[in-house]
Order: C-alpha cells, then structure tokens, then sequence
C-alpha cells in the first residue's frame, strides 16, 4: 500500500463503454446497496400491517397513492436483478456459465429478467 | 431466502390477505414465524457480508472504515 502505483484513470463518462457483464455486475452491487437501505423500511412497514387493525388499513390507504407503488417497483426490480445476478454469480463459482458468450447470454438474461418483473409488478399494482 | 419469498408470493397470489386478522394469524402460524425468522437472520448476515464486501472495495482509509456501521 506505501508504494504509490500511477494507474491509468479515464473518467469520460459518456466514452466508457461497459460489456453487459460488468453492467450486471455493478447493478448487483448497486442494488444490493439499495436494498440494504431498504430493510429499515421493510421492517416498519411489516410492524405496521401487523400492529393494529387501524395501521394495517392505514397502510393499505399509503399503497393506493402512486408515490408509493413507484417506490415498490424500483425496491422489486433492484429485488429480482439482484436475485437473478446472485444466482449468476454462485453458477459461475461452480463454473456454469463462465466462458464468455455464456456469461454474456446470462447477464443480458439477469438484466432483462429483472426489468420484466418490475414490468410485470407494474402491472399488478397500476 | 429465495425459497421463502417464493413461497410468500405463491401464498399471496393464492390467497392475498385481505383482511388484518387473516394476515395477523398466518403470519403469527408457527410455520411461517419460525421460516420468517430465519429468513430476517439470513437477510442481516448477508447484508452485513455484501455491504462489508463494498465498503471493503471503496473506502481504504481505516479510520473511515471502522467508523461504518459495518466493521470490517
């Protein structure tokens, strides 16, 4: 660590472009973040259904507002990339998948996967 | 963890709570406070793993790092 190595750093934003496999791979860690943010969340409005009659349909009032059901469906999305690339990741620890037209087919699937159960959870709740 | 949203969701498209009692019992039933439970904890260990895993990549001053809620 004492010795400072001078790495190439290119931050041009707009010119990177990332291989679909490292855009899955950041967006695991991003929405992991995410969601770790959101457990304090969840755990309130758990205790909320679950305290009283009153909260429980005080609750159901929040989830008919749009502000609400848009953030469910951000949480669902960064719920179901995150399931899907973490299910990428541990079939790459025992090696399924890890050659690259393979990985590739499986990121765009994680990627994707994830958008179309934000979509269909979309759908359910608008 | 996968397995128990899973079966959450299947629950709920095959009977969505409608009413408080309902929701209360089932999630009070001892199968599902026993799996819910387990659930929680695994959730906590891996947060506290992933989040450890970013820090750990991002922040390298040591003072910092040990000044986030999640030691490393």
């Amino acid at each position: 660590m004492s010795v400072k190595i001078r790495r190439p750093v290119f931050f041009h934003l707009t010119q990177i472009q990332m291989p679909v496999g490292a855009l899955t791979s950041i967006t695991h860690r991003v929405t992991g973040i995410v969601l770790a943010l959101g457990i304090p969340f969840g755990v309130y409005l758990l205790d909320m259904s679950l305290q009283s009659p009153e909260s429980f349909a005080q609750l159901r009032g929040l989830f008919q507002q749009w502000p609400f059901k848009a953030v469910s469906i951000i949480v669902i999305w960064a719920l179901a990339h995150h399931v899907l690339a973490g299910i990428r990741h541990l079939l790459s620890d025992i090696d399924i998948g890890s050659l690259l037209p393979a990985a590739r087919r499986s990121a765009w699937i994680a990627n994707i996967g994830g958008l179309a159960v934000a979509a269909l959870a979309a759908g359910t709740l608008f | 963890m996968l397995f128990f949203i899973v079966f959450v969701l299947i629950h709920f498209l095959g009977n969505p709570p409608n009413s408080y009692l309902e929701w209360h019992d089932w999630v009070s039933s001892r199968s599902v406070s026993i799996a819910g439970s387990l659930f929680w904890i695994a959730l906590l260990a891996h947060t506290w793993v992933g989040v450890r895993d970013v820090v750990m990549d991002y922040v390298h001053p040591i003072a910092v790092r040990l000044a986030l809620p999640s030691h490393t």
